[in-house]
């Protein structure tokens, strides 16, 4: 919104020169400073004006805040005090509820159609004399207002509430449909305005012009908004209307327009009007004490009389009760709109007041700290093992495009039905139910920018809705860990190996469990967006939490990405119910003594299946098993996995030969029960 | 008994001249002085001597000895330092190589910030809470004061799914959620992504991140807020930064207020980034509006609400000198390892 300096000083003699404080004050009293520019050798402030306040949108509006912040008065408008009126001769139904106030004016334009320059730099240059005269007034007053042609209209006028959608021509030629549920003004044969929005070509003012009807009315707020943004347009006229119109601006201005007429063009014997007020209004009123103020603002030596003044330059209608100290004030006309509480009252109040003047008072400390966001412990305990191997916090989008659920349906087909579609996105439309997507195309734009490790995490949520019911959406929180590329960050020729950097993958998650507690236990998984030959259910403490392995080559590959991507997705809420408190390893002091077993497995088959079902055994004294080497011989269709088993008692000294009576006992059962080779 | 004691000292240096290796050193030693060696063999002779000679002999055999094995000792001495000087030599490491490592991850900087800001209002005794990110109607609008016809319900402006839910609009929802729990004093934290249906671009983001807190209890007030706010910016920016208010507008506070700082950029002079102004404002915040206490059965004359929410994504943009806002969700990691 545009206000020009010397426009406003018309309204109120400012006590400031200096431009750069004068923003200040604009800013200070919730008017934004934009910038500050020269136009047509004026000083013109561009403001931000706040959403509600539909009297911040004119100079006198403005000049009423600084009015009330400095105590000066407004000055007077010169309007028509007394005007000869008589009954409009032609008729005005207004049928709408929406229509609060109408006001219909004819007048004659005077032959010498020329404003003075006084009024017309304010204004956009070349426009008809009627329009430039209700412009400058809206400028002044802020009540839009419209004129007709007079000639162009055929019959009686009415202000109608639209039952179905028409299309209109408007003033600058566009063809637009208006919506039904608008109010219209029409003439007996056609649709002459869209009210508070735009008017019509078939009744627009031109140079020909003689006699013309000037409209000024207040219309329903909500309604002018809903027309306007179904029609995709934004007026001046639009914009005023939406944040509230002042309902006693509604005569005043056209009183304002008359006394300009008057001024420029001589007075006329009788002003045809016609007026009617739909609603009435009924100002509310709120109570409050003096005592309530000065605590709501820490300012117990707030006076009363200081209140009363700076409402009443606001426009507000003040009584105080010196006896029990309360207030009972009514807001102007301007601001029925908004005013609502007595917290609206206050909030006025202290705009002009000074907010930078309240004083600053902490409030009081607390004596009981609130437990750690769950959530922020689980991730503050994981965050060692993943900051510490070099992994970096991500944050990706909540969706992706139909194309990527495509892909995702390729290799799981119920995955469809899954997906939430967000039916306005401009672009991305559908809710993320994996982070796959995002981790490999983030990793491939990272290596495009010349990075050779890709390795990054993102504590995030994933998104679903019931495939059959279609009508439950939830969302979980997950973490997800991806790593591309290198794993370490020097450039050494040879990198390493797709399997080193899977176990050094696995590493990171063996690290996050011990961070919470538990032990990592892998078993076979069929995720359809993993390589189907590299992957694994990721149990913590026998509990399953997620699953990990290398994206699927045909993702990546429809994602037109070369390199492999490994792939963790855990639950959160699973992972945080996982005991905190880790049990302490007892030290054994008793020596140890350690064997050493290589079996024959399956290609394919998970060596971490073999400790499972030596742990079966209940082997006596058999504290640990690890696997200590994989080996495939060329040639061989089998490979070989040797695992160290270690016996520890600890209230003695353990002998080598009741071991070796347990291992042979051990062995024969691993191959009866197990059918496990034994090589070495 | 003839035995030249000054002929086998000569001997002993000559042979010893000739021992240039552990091995030789060993059979040297173990030809002199072993049991079956040449003093032992001298020493067995002394009891063939007459009382006189043995004691010369003796003591002059006893210092050959002696000097024998203190040049035997020196000698594996030496040999000992070579032999682990060769050894520490062939063990040489080239520590001009590039090691092998991984730089240090970081956390995201917009979980720095808001890890920061609330260590910060941390002794008020505030709490973090989540809520959904798909939510209702109801907890994102209608119960935050925010009507129907209100710009922010607009199909343009708001993500919604297929069954009529909205992606959040901002983190105020969980607000309303907590709210409705009923139960006095509410102090929470509650921050996450918001999403706004607009096109992205380097200064606008469909997703982003906020973080608001809310505080709702007996004899709260306007002065509490703005002295929250200003502890909490001179916290995480500065003591020295300025701090000012502006009036705002948003439906579900009243009064609202603009925080403002003194622009980083030009340093309170004015730039293009401040619009000259020499301030940048800094989320928004308020006094809760009296209609969201209702609706949610609080007395607004015996409770009164604080409420302040910033754009964690920007501000974190800001300290951590992002390009602009789009930088912090492009994941680059060349920026990303820059964050200190």
């Amino acid at each position: 919104m545009k206000i020009y300096l010397s426009l406003l000083k018309k309204f109120i003699d400012l006590p400031i020169e200096d431009i750069n404080e004068l923003r200040d004050v604009f800013n200070d009293l919730g008017l934004e400073v934009e910038d500050i520019i020269e136009e047509n050798k004026e000083t013109c402030f561009n403001l931000e004006t706040l959403a509600h306040r539909g009297d911040h949108l004119y100079a006198l509006g403005i000049a009423r805040e600084f009015s009330a912040r400095y105590l000066i008065p407004v000055k007077p408008l010169e309007v028509v005090s007394s005007w000869n009126t008589c009954d409009l001769p032609l008729e005005v139904d207004v049928q709408t509820k929406l229509c609060f106030r109408y006001a219909l004016l004819e007048t004659t334009l005077p032959k010498e159609k020329k404003l003075p320059k006084e009024i017309t730099k304010y204004l956009p240059e070349d426009l008809p004399f009627a329009v430039a005269i209700l412009n400058y007034v809206s400028l002044e007053l802020g009540q839009p207002m419209h004129a007709f042609d007079k000639d162009k209209i055929e019959g009686n006028i009415k202000v109608v509430l639209s039952d179905k959608e028409e299309e209109v021509e408007t003033i600058g030629g566009k063809i637009i449909k208006v919506p039904p549920e608008s109010i219209l003004i029409k003439d007996s044969k056609k649709t002459i305005a869209v009210a508070g929005v735009i008017g019509c070509v078939n009744s627009m003012v031109t140079e020909q012009t003689k006699e013309i009807l000037i409209e000024s009315a207040t219309f329903d707020q909500v309604s002018i908004r809903k027309t306007a943004r179904k029609m995709g347009i934004s007026t001046d006229a639009s914009y005023a209307f939406e944040r509230g119109c002042d309902p006693e601006a509604t005569l005043l201005a056209l009183k304002r327009v008359v006394a300009l007429l008057e001024k420029f063009s001589g007075r006329a014997s009788k002003y045809p009007l016609f007026y009617v007020q739909k609603k009435e209004s009924n100002p509310p009123t709120f109570n409050f004490t003096l005592d309530r103020l000065c605590k709501f603002l820490s300012l117990p030596d707030l006076r009363a009389k200081e209140i009363e003044e700076r409402l009443e330059f606001l426009g507000y209608t003040v009584e105080f009760n010196k006896q029990n100290k309360e207030f009972k004030v009514t807001p102007p006309s301007w601001r029925f709109w908004n005013i609502q509480t007595v917290e609206a009252v206050i909030e006025d109040f202290v705009r002009v007041y000074g907010l930078n003047r309240l004083p600053l008072t902490l409030p009081p400390l607390s004596y009981e700290m609130p437990a750690l966001f769950v959530n922020e412990t689980l991730l503050q305990k994981m965050e060692k093992a993943l900051l510490g191997n070099g992994f970096f916090e991500v944050v990706t989008k909540s969706y992706y495009s139909q194309e990527m659920v495509n892909y995702i349906s390729e290799l799981d087909p119920l995955a469809k039905a899954k997906h939430i579609l967000l039916k306005n996105a401009l672009e991305s439309s559908i809710m993320k139910t994996t982070n796959i997507i995002h981790m490999a195309k983030l990793a491939d734009y990272n290596f495009k920018k010349g990075m050779k490790v890709f390795k990054a995490y993102e504590f995030g949520r994933v998104f679903s809705q019931h495939p059959m019911v279609g009508q439950y959406q939830y969302e979980q929180d997950v973490l997800t860990l991806a790593a591309s590329g290198r794993w370490y960050d020097y450039e050494w020729k040879k990198p390493e190996s797709r399997e080193e950097i899977f176990f050094l993958f696995k590493g990171v998650l063996s690290s996050i469990c011990q961070a919470l507690g538990g032990q990592l236990e892998i078993t076979e998984s069929n995720v359809p967006l993993l390589h189907p030959m590299c992957q694994a259910n990721v149990f913590i403490n026998g509990m399953q939490v997620g699953f990990f392995g290398l994206a699927h080559p045909q993702l990546l590959s429809r994602l037109d990405i070369k390199d492999n991507l490994f792939y963790a997705e855990l639950n959160v809420f699973l992972l945080s119910k996982l005991a905190s408190k880790k049990e302490r390893d007892s030290m054994i002091d008793y020596p140890s003594i350690k064997r050493d077993f290589t079996f024959k497995l399956e290609k394919e088959s998970f060596a971490g299946d073999v400790i499972k079902q030596i742990l079966s055994l209940n082997i006596k004294d058999l504290q640990r098993i690890s696997i200590v080497d994989s080996y495939e011989k060329e040639g061989e269709n089998f490979r070989r996995v040797t695992y160290r088993l270690l016996f520890q008692n600890s209230e003695r000294t353990l002998m080598n030969e009741e071991i070796d009576k347990s291992v042979t006992e051990f062995l024969q059962t691993m191959d009866a029960q197990f059918n496990l080779q034994l090589i070495s | 008994m003839d035995v030249d004691l000054r002929k086998i000292e000569e001997e002993i240096a000559i042979s010893l001249k000739q021992v240039t290796s552990e091995k030789q050193l060993e059979d040297f030693e173990r030809f002199w002085l072993g049991s079956k060696g040449v003093i032992k063999s001298l020493f067995r002779k002394l009891s063939e001597m007459n009382p006189d000679q043995k004691v010369v002999f003796a003591k002059e055999l006893n210092r050959i000895k002696t000097q024998l094995d203190d040049l035997i000792s020196e000698r594996k001495n030496n040999f000992s330092e070579v032999r682990q000087k060769a050894q520490l030599t062939k063990e040489f490491i080239d520590s001009s190589l590039p090691e092998k490592t991984c730089s240090l991850g970081n956390p995201h900087p917009i979980r720095l910030v808001e890890r920061k800001i609330t260590e910060l209002i941390k002794p008020f005794g505030f709490k973090v809470v989540e809520g959904p990110e798909i939510e209702t109607e109801y907890y994102c609008f209608d119960a935050l004061n925010i009507p129907k016809h209100h710009p922010a319900r607009d199909m343009q402006d708001t993500f919604y799914t297929e069954l009529g839910n909205v992606l959040r609009t901002h983190t105020t929802s969980v607000q309303s959620r907590e709210l409705e729990k009923g139960k006095l004093p509410v102090k929470i934290i509650s921050c996450g992504r918001a999403y706004r249906n607009e096109a992205d671009d380097a200064s606008h983001q469909s997703m982003f991140h906020q973080y608001e807190m809310v505080w709702v209890e007996e004899g709260l007030n306007l002065s509490h807020l703005l002295a929250l706010i200003t502890y909490i910016f001179k916290g995480l920016f500065s003591e020295e930064r300025k701090v000012r208010f502006v009036p705002k507008y948003y439906p579900y506070t009243e009064p609202s207020i603009g925080p403002q700082i003194d622009c980083l950029i030009c340093k309170g002079k004015g730039c293009s980034f401040c619009k000259g102004s020499g301030w940048v404002t800094v989320g928004g915040s308020g006094m809760i509006h009296e209609k969201v206490l209702r609706e949610f059965n609080y007395d607004p004359k015996k409770v009164s609400g604080l409420a302040f929410g910033l754009g964690s994504s920007r501000l974190a943009a800001q300290f951590y000198q992002a390009p602009n806002l789009k930088a912090l969700y492009t994941n680059d990691m060349r920026f990303l390892r820059g964050v200190l």
